[in-house]
């Protein structure tokens, strides 16, 4: 019978918690909810709106800002390293997400075994994503030294030939791609887990009795369960891959030549490097904008039900 | 006077009219089930009077005192839940103590009201337990016990017998019952098992789709249904409805239906006079007022067994007649005979229970 | 043939961990390597391990900086624990105009590229002289934070059955009380699992850290990145210093793991 009251909340009778708040002071409601949209509203609405009006300046630090309306932007579509930042960090997404998502279901079905020791496996393959990101671009940055990294040397071991992680432009990204399906796969492998945790057991017997093959069984009886949680893994992994900055960053700076440089990074070399404040403005807003794209397409995906806007930040 | 008044109570859920204008009185001291299908608005109607649900313009008299404007807390009321509402992290012995606080009990009382409860409920070797180390059975009591001992003026049950097993309801039942007289509370107790409603209440208040069709004894609802829906809620199995038409002989009054005529008398028949010639009415039997006979007899009509239904000592009959399914429930000794599937019995109505509906309006054609 | 299956896919699952497993191995040996055994060609596998790493990590500026870490993660958190709770318990219960709306207004934050925000943030403490402070980030990570608290207590608060409130109320709890003693006791494992969550993000986080801090509020990975120093990068002492910052994570992680699938895909999405 609390379902009722629950139900009714929208478009019944006011429940004893909400009149409540008339009979002992609507002090209590408010709370609830103003403390946090006030500090949330001043921590992100204000810097947004703030960051829109600076991106419509050329304001590098130390002298004025001069109005430049869209120039920031027009010098930013027509700059050769912006869509090279642009092209590297669509690369990036695709390339690893794709990857994650084919490993994650895969290892999500190895690790779907229950043996004495698994509790113990289970730790040490979700432990990557818990880590720093740049704690972990950093050992890699070790691991992948032309020199004494220890990837080159297990690869000479079985007869491939060394390759020029961190120097070489193609192998660069390359190297950055390793490094986010290692930390990000275990989280797609989580969620898929927890998919197969929702699979009723009666079907696979079912299944099993009427002699299904194992293709079968994964399309018709896995794959459903799976949906939902690999659509959420794309969403979380895009948005993430998208806003990359930290692996990128401290694996090769950005480099070679700007080949791994995302966004983000172009971002931060224009404020940090440049001081040019309205550029990297600029530049965030349009990875703003890209991400709440992505968002909204693969969100719609996922509720197909909830019809209606979607705002990401804004 | 822990008297309860509800004046035209009234509530939506979105499109529903969950509770359509309902007034009522509960006496003191009084056990008021409020019976009825899910979706009648009982529970709505128990949550209004605790005050969880904020009705429409309304007002509740508790001992004379309007309180629907008032806080939960503020009413003096208190509730069995029907998931009991028992908090996990909490000892049963806390449980006791946790609605004796905000009413600023002084501790010495806390302790003896505490024993008092745990000797009433027989519970003092449960008192350090966690909820999830009762039986279903002692979790109810814990919800009973916290419920009572703030000593309410009114106490609500929603359902409290669902959860257990049907022994266990059983015996529930008596010792609710037990309890409620020797407290004298007054009592709201909402239920859909018509069984329990005869064997608790006082005052039976039976409802549907947000109305209230009857209110009154057990015994008067069982004899005197009101209605189609009350005649047809009331009773296990439930009454059998056959339509018929009203035809007026030269000297009696007959009710023909497809498969037999059925001649009536007084005092059936005076319920007739004022009805038109071929009145469309559904003549309502309940299955124990239902005699079988293994020999045809003057007035008794004939069917066919259909399927048998033995109970411990009774017998319940599915009989065909024609497309019609009557069932008749007869005591195994004094039926008289063994009846078997396929064999030709005849039925007869004891008048004295019969029944006569208005097609049409549903209502009882009283008396 | 049954055995054959069992074997394999117990083998499959070890070959999954070592491959996570090994580049955490091989920088935890490196943390006891000396300047040479770490840049040795061909890798050495057997050392003989020294604990010099370990000290001049102590002596560096590396404590001042997981100070730095801890105390803007731990500040950071408890803030947010507490406006979180109180918001996502105000959305269970309470019927809001525009609710939904808000909610998910609420989620997207915790998805804001923080490059979106590192200009403003930067021009704003910049002019408030609060460059380099512990309060920036504080501030700062509460955005992320409390929105991520939001949305995961939600769920958890929606999952205490509303008698029990109903009860308490009844009882004569007013509302604040009723959640002070009956819904957050109820929702503990899950303040406690948002908490750890919450830490874990604050302490790894970087973009942010990086351009709002120099010295003095500089968090364990800003000290990190600079790797870079005359004499080359001295990666014994960057060993050391990774595997004493991932040290904590790994114990949050263990405390933390049955929880993982809720704190990973942030509570439930509609």
């Amino acid at each position: 019978m609390a379902q009722e009251a629950m139900v009714s909340k929208r478009d019944g009778p006011a429940t004893a918690m909400e009149a409540a708040a008339g009979f002992r002071g609507v002090w209590w409601r408010r709370l609830l909810f103003v403390p946090t949209f006030g500090l949330l509203l001043l921590l992100a609405i204000v810097p947004l709106i703030f960051s829109l009006g600076i991106s419509l300046f050329n304001y590098s630090i130390g002298s004025k800002p001069v109005w430049v309306g869209l120039g920031n932007y027009l010098n930013m579509f027509t700059d050769p390293q912006f869509w090279l930042a642009t092209r590297v960090t669509v690369q990036f997404t695709i390339a690893a997400v794709s990857i994650e998502v084919v490993l994650g279901i895969l290892f999500g079905f190895v690790m779907n075994q229950r043996f004495t020791g698994m509790g113990i496996i289970r730790l040490i393959v979700f432990l990557p994503m818990m880590l720093a990101p740049l704690v972990v671009g950093l050992f890699w940055r070790f691991m992948f030294d032309q020199t004494f990294g220890i990837v080159d040397y297990l690869l000479t071991q079985i007869g491939l030939p060394a390759i020029p992680w961190l120097i070489d432009p193609f192998w660069a990204r390359v190297a950055v791609v390793v490094v986010d399906v290692w930390q990000w796969t275990p989280f797609v492998t989580l969620l898929v887990l927890a998919g197969l945790g929702t699979v009723p057991t009666d079907l696979l017997e079912a299944a099993t009795l009427d002699r299904a093959s194992n293709w079968m069984k994964f399309r018709q009886i896995y794959w459903p369960y799976l949906r939902f949680p690999l659509l959420l893994a794309l969403l979380f992994r895009s948005i993430d891959t998208l806003k990359m900055f930290d692996s990128p960053f401290i694996l090769t700076g950005g480099g070679p030549g700007n080949y791994t440089s995302t966004l983000s990074i172009l971002g931060y070399r224009h404020q940090i490097m440049f001081f040019n404040v309205g550029m990297a403005a600029a530049i965030s807003w349009v990875v703003v904008i890209i991400i709440n794209i992505v968002t909204n397409i693969l969100v719609k995906l996922i509720t197909p039900a909830k019809v209606g806007q979607v705002h990401t930040g804004l | 006077m822990a008297r309860l008044e509800l004046e035209q109570l009234d509530c939506w859920y979105g499109k529903t009219h969950a509770v359509d204008h309902i007034d009522l009185v509960v006496e003191d001291g009084e056990l008021c089930v409020l019976l009825g299908p899910s979706g009648c608005g009982k529970t709505s109607t128990l949550r209004m009077i605790a005050g969880f649900v904020q009705p429409a313009a309304c007002e509740i008299y508790l001992d004379g005192q309007p309180i629907s404007h008032l806080y939960p807390g503020d009413r003096n009321i208190a509730m069995v839940f029907q998931s009991y509402a028992l908090y996990p992290h909490k000892t049963v012995r806390e449980h006791f103590i946790f609605p004796l606080i905000p009413a600023k009990i002084p501790k010495h009382e806390i302790e003896q009201r505490v024993n008092e409860t745990a000797d009433f409920l027989d519970m003092h070797d449960l008192l350090d337990r966690y909820p999830s180390e009762l039986s279903s059975g002692q979790q109810q009591r814990v919800a009973i016990g916290r419920a009572l001992i703030r000593r309410p003026q009114l106490f609500l049950l929603d359902e409290p017998l669902n959860n257990l097993d049907e022994h266990l309801r059983v015996e529930m039942r008596a010792n609710l019952r037990k309890m409620q007289q020797d407290l004298r509370i007054t009592t709201v107790y909402v239920t859909h098992d018509q069984v329990e409603a005869q064997a608790l209440g006082d005052k039976i208040v039976v409802m549907d789709m947000g109305h209230i069709r009857q209110v009154g004894s057990p015994q008067e609802i069982y004899l005197h249904p009101s209605d189609l829906f009350v005649a047809g809620f009331i009773g296990t199995p439930p009454m059998n409805f056959i339509n018929c038409r009203l035809e007026r002989g030269e000297s009696q009054v007959v009710l023909r239906n497809t498969h037999f005529s059925l001649p009536i008398q007084a005092p059936l028949a005076a319920r007739t006079e004022s009805l038109a010639e071929g009145k469309e009415l559904i003549l309502g039997v309940r299955p124990e007022h239902i005699r079988v006979k293994s020999q045809p007899e003057e007035g008794a009509i004939p069917t066919e067994v259909y399927v048998l239904e033995p109970q411990s000592n009774e017998l319940i009959l599915d009989l065909k007649l024609g497309d019609l399914m009557i069932k008749a429930r007869d005591d195994k000794r004094e039926l008289g005979f063994r009846p078997e599937v396929g064999q030709r019995v005849w039925i007869e109505f004891l008048q004295d229970y019969v029944h006569l509906f208005d097609r049409e309006t549903e209502q009882r054609l009283g008396g | 043939m049954k055995i054959l299956k069992r074997v394999l896919g117990v083998v499959l699952a070890l070959f999954v961990a070592a491959m996570f497993l090994f580049p955490l191995l091989w920088v935890v040996l490196a943390s006891f390597k000396t300047k040479l055994e770490l840049l040795a060609v061909p890798p050495v596998f057997i050392f003989q391990p020294t604990l010099q790493n370990y000290i001049n990590a102590f002596n560096s500026d590396f404590p001042m900086q997981v100070r730095n870490s801890l105390i803007i993660a731990i500040s950071s958190t408890v803030i947010s624990i507490i406006l979180g709770s109180l918001t996502a318990y105000g959305f269970s219960r309470y019927a809001i105009k525009g609710s939904d709306f808000l909610q998910f207004w609420i989620l997207s934050l915790r998805m804001l590229p923080a490059i979106a925000v590192v200009v403003p943030f930067y021009l704003v403490f910049r002019m408030l002289g609060l460059l380099d402070t512990h309060i920036a980030l504080i501030l700062v990570y509460c955005l992320f934070n409390i929105s991520f608290a939001v949305w995961v207590l939600k769920g958890f608060f929606d999952e205490i059955p509303l008698e029990l409130e109903e009860a308490a109320m009844l009882d004569g709890y007013s509302p604040p009380q009723v959640f002070l003693r009956v819904a957050l006791p109820l929702a503990r494992s899950g303040l406690a699992t948002t908490a750890v969550f919450c830490l874990i993000q604050s302490l790894n986080e970087f973009l942010l850290a990086v351009s709002l801090t120099t010295r003095v509020a500089e968090t364990a990975p800003v000290g990190l990145s600079k790797v870079q120093t005359l004499m080359g990068v001295d990666w014994g002492l960057l060993s050391a210093a990774s595997v004493l910052f991932m040290l904590p994570i790994v114990i949050f992680t263990i405390i933390v793991r049955n929880e993982l699938v809720r704190g990973m895909s942030f509570g439930r999405m509609k």
